[in-house]
C-alpha cells in the first residue's frame, strides 16, 4: 500500500493510504499539512500511488487528504517522539471496488439507499446516439445499433451498474448515452470520446420527486484531467490552482490537443475561468480548427476571440467580434458541447450578440442559435460534469418529462432487470407459464400471470405464498433479501436454460 | 433616492450593495390588492415571510462588517416588501424602498452607476422572493402579476441579468439569488420574456473576479424557515463570518473561490434538520480577496457516540489540544458547541461501564465538523 512519511528520520509518522485496487494508485489525492494556526506548510497533488516525504519539524499538525470530491481525511497528528503509522482507510468511500473511480474523480453524494431494483427503476433501459457526420459536416443524431460494443463490460449491483468502455477509441464524434425508463424521464449524458471510459448507473440520493430518480456519472480514465474539471464544475479554483502549478499543467493539456482534444478542451476552459488568456496561445484556435465534429474547442476559441476584443480598442476591437459570433454559431453547427462549461459559455456568448445591435446579420443568426441552446439550457442538469439533459431525441431538448420503453427496443439495453410484462409482449415468457426456482436451499415455483406479474405458488416460505409480484427480482428479494441476478436463479419448468440465458440478449 | 448606507462621499474604491427582499406580493394570494392571475400557477404563489428578514440580515451583516471587506462599504440600496399580514417584520431601522419592478430597475440603475465610478468597486447583488425557471431564472417583483395578460412584465432574468452587469467596470462582482429554480407545466408549453435589468452589447465580457451562486439547484427549491432568515442567507453569512474562512500568511481571509466551493456543505449545515439537502449552484471565476476575518473563525463541532445507546450515558469532554485551556464538558449527546479554529481533542467516558472510554483528535476546520466517537 502506498503513502507518505511526515516528518524527518528518528521522528516521522508513516501514513499508509488503504485504497480497493490498482485503480485507485492512478487516482490523484491532495495531500496538505498545516501548522497550529491551521496555515499552509505543505499542499500536493499528486498520484495516490507515488510514495513521497514530506519534512517537518516535530510537533503537532494537520493532515488533510483531499480527492476531487473533497476531503476524505482530516486529523491532527503529533510527529516526533515514538513516530507511528497511522492507516487512513480511503476505500471507504465507496461502497464497492467496482464504483471508487467514481467516488474518486467527482463530487457526488454517498449512496442513497434506493437500489435498481426499487418499482420506480423497472424497466431502466440505455441508448446511444451519435452525431453523423458526411462531407465533413455533422448532418443529424442517429441511435446506434448496439447499446452495448462487445468491448464493453458490464458489472452489475443492486445500488449501481457499471459499464467500462474498454477497447479501441471511438472515433471523432459526439456520442451520447441516452437512459430511461418506464418512470425515469429519459436524459441524456455526454460521453468523452476517449479509449477508457466509465459510466455508473444508480439510484440517485435526492429525495423523491426533487432532481431526476438517477444519476449516470461519467469519467475517462484521464484521471488528472477529471480532477481538474471536478474542481472547476464545483467551483474550486483554489484547489484547482494547487495541482501542481495548474495553469502550466492546463497549458499543456490545450497543448495535446491533437493527441486528445476533449482533454485539451478542459484544459481551455481552466484557462478561461482562470483568465489566464496568454497561456491559451493559439491552441484554441488548432483544437477548433482540427477538431471540426466537436464544439468545444470553437467555444472557447470565441471566448478568447472576446476577451481580445474586450482588451483592444475600436475598429481592432469590431473586427474581433464577429469571429468571435461565428465561431459561437459554428459550435452549435457541430452539436452539443461534450461539458457542461461549454454549454454556459455558447449560451452567454450567444446572449451578447443576440443583443448586439451592430451586426444585424449576425444578431439575427444568433438569436436563432440561442433559442435553440436556451432550449438545452431549460432542460440542462447544470451541475454535471458532461453536458446532460432531459428529452426524446439529442436534438429535441425538454424540462418535459418524457417516460416508457422506446419503440422499437431493439437498440435499447436493460440496465439491471427485464420488465416480464416486456417478455410477455415478445414471447420470451407467455402467460400461464410454470417457473421453477434454483436457489440453493429455497424451492418454489411460480406462474406467470396474464399481466406479466408472477404469482408464487408453492414455496416454503408461508407468507409469500400466494403472492403477485411485478418481476422475478422482487420475488426473489421476498424469498431471499436479494434480488441480484434473479433471472438466474429461475428456469421455465421442463427447460434447461436458465431464464437469465433468455433473457441476455436484452441486457447486452 | 434615501439608501439604507450611504457612504459614498469618502470616495475612493468602495463596495456598493443592491438587497432586495420580496415577499409581499400585492397581487397574488393573500396580496393587497389580489387579482385573478391567468399564468396557472401564478395565482398559486404565496405570499412569503422569510425574504424581507433574508434581505435585512444581509444588509445589516454588510454594516456590521463595512470595514472588513476587501473595498469598504461604500453603499447599500434596500428594497423590501411584507406580506400584509405580517405585522412582527421590522427593517430595523434600516431605509427602504417597496420592490416594484419600476423601483427595482431605477435602483439597479443607480446602483450599477456607482459600482461603474472605480474599477476597484466591489458589486454585491442580493435577491431574496419567488422564483421560478425556464431558460432562465426568472426573479418575481413585488408587483407581478399586475398585468395577468403577461405577468412576467412584473419580473427580471437573473443570468440575462448577470451577463448585462458584465458591462459593468468595477473588476470584482458578486450575484446572489436566493429563490426557487422550478418549472411549471404552464411554462413548459410557453416560454416567459427573459427580462434583464441590463442589456450586454459588448461594453464588457466577463468581469476580473466573479462570484455567483444561486441558492438552488436547477429545478429545484430555496427554503427558509417561516418568519426567518432564509437558510441561503444563512449560509452566506455564515461563510463571510468565516465558514470561508482560511488561513493565508497568519491572516484569515474569505476568498470568493473559497465561498463558492464551501457554500453547498454550509447551507446543508445549516438546515440540517430539513428532509431535504438544499444545493447551491456557484460559479466563480479567479478567486480574489473578499472579507478579512478578524481572528481565528469560530466553527461549528457536532460530537455524537456510535452506537447511538451510548450517547445517553456518555460523559463528554473537549479541549484543546496541547495548548492550555479548561475542557468544556457535557453530559450526553449529541453535544452542539463552537470553537475557535484549531487542533482539539475530543473524549467520551463511562463511569458504568457498558461502553468504551474512548478519545479522538479533531482539526476544528470551517466551516464545520462532525466528530463520531466509537465507544
Amino acid at each position: 500500500m502506498s503513502g507518505f512519511t511526515l516528518g524527518r528520520s528518528g521522528a516521522e509518522v508513516r501514513f499508509i493510504l488503504d485504497a480497493y485496487g490498482n485503480r485507485a494508485g492512478e487516482m490523484p489525492i491532495n495531500v496538505e499539512v498545516f501548522d497550529q494556526e491551521l496555515q499552509d506548510v505543505y499542499g500536493e497533488w499528486r498520484l495516490l500511488s507515488e510514495d513521497r516525504r514530506i519534512e517537518v519539524e516535530p510537533g503537532v499538525y494537520g493532515v488533510r487528504i483531499s480527492t476531487a470530491a473533497g476531503p476524505v481525511y482530516e486529523k491532527p497528528v503529533r510527529v516526533g517522539g515514538d513516530g507511528g503509522t497511522v492507516t487512513v482507510p480511503i476505500h471507504e468511500i465507496s461502497p464497492h471496488e467496482d464504483h471508487e473511480w467514481a467516488y474518486f474523480s467527482q463530487p457526488i453524494d454517498p449512496p442513497s439507499g434506493d437500489l435498481l431494483s426499487d418499482e420506480v427503476n423497472e424497466g431502466l433501459w440505455l441508448r446511444r446516439w451519435e452525431r453523423v457526420i458526411r462531407d465533413g459536416e455533422a448532418v443529424e443524431w442517429q441511435v446506434m445499433p448496439k447499446a452495448l460494443p462487445d468491448e464493453w463490460t458490464v458489472s452489475r449491483n443492486e445500488d449501481g451498474v457499471t459499464y467500462s468502455m474498454g477497447g479501441a477509441r471511438r472515433g471523432e464524434r459526439i456520442t451520447l448515452l441516452q437512459v430511461g425508463g418506464e418512470k425515469v424521464p429519459w436524459k441524456f449524458v455526454a460521453l468523452p470520446p476517449t479509449q477508457d471510459a466509465m459510466v455508473l448507473v444508480r439510484p440517485t440520493a435526492a429525495p423523491h420527486g426533487f432532481g431526476h430518480p438517477v444519476d449516470v456519472v461519467v469519467s475517462s480514465d484521464d484521471w488528472w484531467m477529471e480532477t481538474l474539471l471536478s474542481l472547476l464544475q464545483r467551483g474550486d479554483l483554489s484547489q484547482a490552482s494547487r495541482m501542481d502549478d495548474a495553469g502550466h499543467f492546463a497549458e499543456q493539456m490545450l497543448y495535446g490537443k491533437v493527441s486528445n482534444p476533449s482533454r485539451a478542451a478542459v484544459g481551455g476552459y481552466y484557462l478561461l475561468r482562470v483568465r489566464d488568456f496568454g497561456r491559451l496561445h493559439d491552441w484554441a484556435n488548432n483544437l477548433a480548427n482540427w477538431n471540426d465534429w466537436m464544439p468545444d474547442g470553437a467555444i472557447i476559441h470565441a471566448w478568447q476571440l472576446l476577451e481580445q476584443a474586450r482588451s483592444a480598442r475600436g475598429s481592432q476591437a469590431k473586427s474581433t467580434f464577429a469571429p468571435a459570433c461565428d465561431r459561437l454559431l459554428e459550435a452549435l453547427r457541430r452539436g452539443v458541447p461534450l461539458y457542461t462549461e461549454g454549454l454556459r459559455l455558447l449560451r452567454d456568448g450567444l446572449t451578447m450578440f443576440a443583443n448586439r445591435k451592430e451586426d444585424t446579420e449576425r444578431q439575427a443568426r444568433a438569436q436563432r442559435a440561442l433559442a435553440m441552446v436556451n432550449a438545452y439550457a431549460a432542460a440542462a442538469d447544470w451541475s454535471a460534469k458532461v453536458t446532460t439533459f432531459t428529452g426524446a431525441r439529442p436534438d429535441e431538448p425538454t424540462a418535459a418529462s418524457v417516460t416508457g420503453i422506446p419503440d422499437p427496443y431493439d437498440s435499447c439495453s436493460f440496465v439491471f432487470d427485464v420488465p416480464p410484462r416486456f417478455l410477455l409482449d415478445r414471447g420470451i415468457l407467455n402467460p400461464g407459464m410454470r417457473l421453477v426456482s434454483e436457489i440453493e436451499g429455497i424451492p418454489a415455483t411460480a406462474t406467470v400471470q396474464d399481466d406479466g406479474l408472477i404469482r408464487l405458488e408453492e414455496t416454503a416460505v408461508e407468507p409469500e405464498r400466494g403472492k403477485s409480484f411485478r418481476s422475478l427480482g422482487a420475488l426473489q428479494k421476498a424469498l431471499t433479501g436479494k434480488s441480484f441476478q434473479a433471472w438466474d436463479a429461475w428456469k421455465v419448468a421442463g427447460d434447461n436454460q436458465s431464464i437469465g440465458e433468455r433473457v441476455q440478449a436484452y441486457l447486452k | 433616492m434615501s439608501l439604507a448606507f450611504d457612504e459614498t462621499a469618502a470616495g475612493g474604491a468602495q463596495t456598493h450593495a443592491l438587497v432586495i427582499g420580496v415577499g409581499g406580493y400585492r397581487h397574488l394570494l393573500g396580496g393587497s390588492e389580489e387579482r385573478q392571475q391567468i399564468f396557472r400557477h401564478a395565482g398559486l404563489l404565496k405570499q412569503l415571510t422569510s425574504p424581507p428578514r433574508s434581505a435585512v440580515a444581509i444588509a445589516e451583516w454588510l454594516v456590521r462588517r463595512k470595514d472588513d471587506l476587501a473595498q469598504p462599504l461604500g453603499s447599500i440600496d434596500l428594497l423590501v416588501s411584507a406580506p400584509p399580514s405580517d405585522d412582527e417584520f421590522t427593517t430595523n431601522g434600516l431605509t427602504a424602498r417597496l420592490p416594484t419592478i419600476a423601483n427595482i430597475f431605477e435602483a439597479y440603475d443607480s446602483w450599477r452607476n456607482r459600482c461603474d465610478s472605480e474599477v476597484d468597486n466591489i458589486a454585491i447583488f442580493y435577491f431574496c422572493g419567488h422564483g421560478l425557471e425556464k431558460v432562465d431564472q426568472h426573479l418575481l417583483a413585488e408587483d407581478f402579476g399586475a398585468t395577468p395578460n403577461n405577468p412576467w412584465t412584473g419580473s427580471f432574468a437573473f443570468n440575462a441579468t448577470r451577463v448585462g452587469f458584465f458591462n459593468c467596470r468595477a473588476r470584482m462582482q458578486c450575484f446572489f439569488s436566493d429563490a426557487c429554480r422550478k418549472i411549471t407545466s404552464a411554462m413548459l408549453n410557453s416560454t416567459p420574456t427573459v427580462i434583464p435589468l441590463e442589456i450586454n452589447d459588448f461594453n464588457g465580457v466577463e468581469c476580473d473576479h466573479s462570484l455567483s451562486i444561486q441558492a438552488a439547484a436547477g429545478g429545484e427549491e430555496a427554503l427558509g424557515p417561516k418568519s426567518g432568515v432564509s437558510y441561503f442567507a444563512q449560509a452566506l453569512i455564515r461563510a463571510f463570518e468565516g465558514g470561508a474562512a482560511r488561513n493565508s500568511a497568519g491572516k484569515w481571509v474569505v476568498d470568493t473561490g473559497e465561498v463558492a466551493s464551501r457554500i453547498t456543505d454550509i447551507i446543508r449545515m445549516v438546515n440540517k434538520s430539513e428532509g431535504f439537502a438544499q444545493r447551491c449552484d456557484a460559479r466563480v471565476t479567479a478567486s480574489t480577496r473578499l472579507l478579512k476575518v478578524k481572528q481565528a473563525p469560530n466553527v461549528p463541532i457536532a460530537i455524537s457516540c456510535i452506537p447511538d445507546a451510548a450517547n445517553a450515558v456518555a460523559s463528554l469532554s473537549f479541549e484543546p489540544l496541547d495548548l492550555p485551556g479548561d475542557p468544556r464538558k457535557q453530559e450526553g449527546a449529541p453535544w452542539e458547541l463552537e470553537v475557535p479554529a484549531g487542533f482539539y481533542k475530543a473524549k467520551a467516558r463511562f463511569s458504568n461501564g457498558g461502553f468504551n472510554n474512548r478519545e479522538d483528535t479533531v482539526i476544528a476546520f470551517p466551516p464545520s465538523q462532525i466528530v463520531q466517537l466509537q465507544c
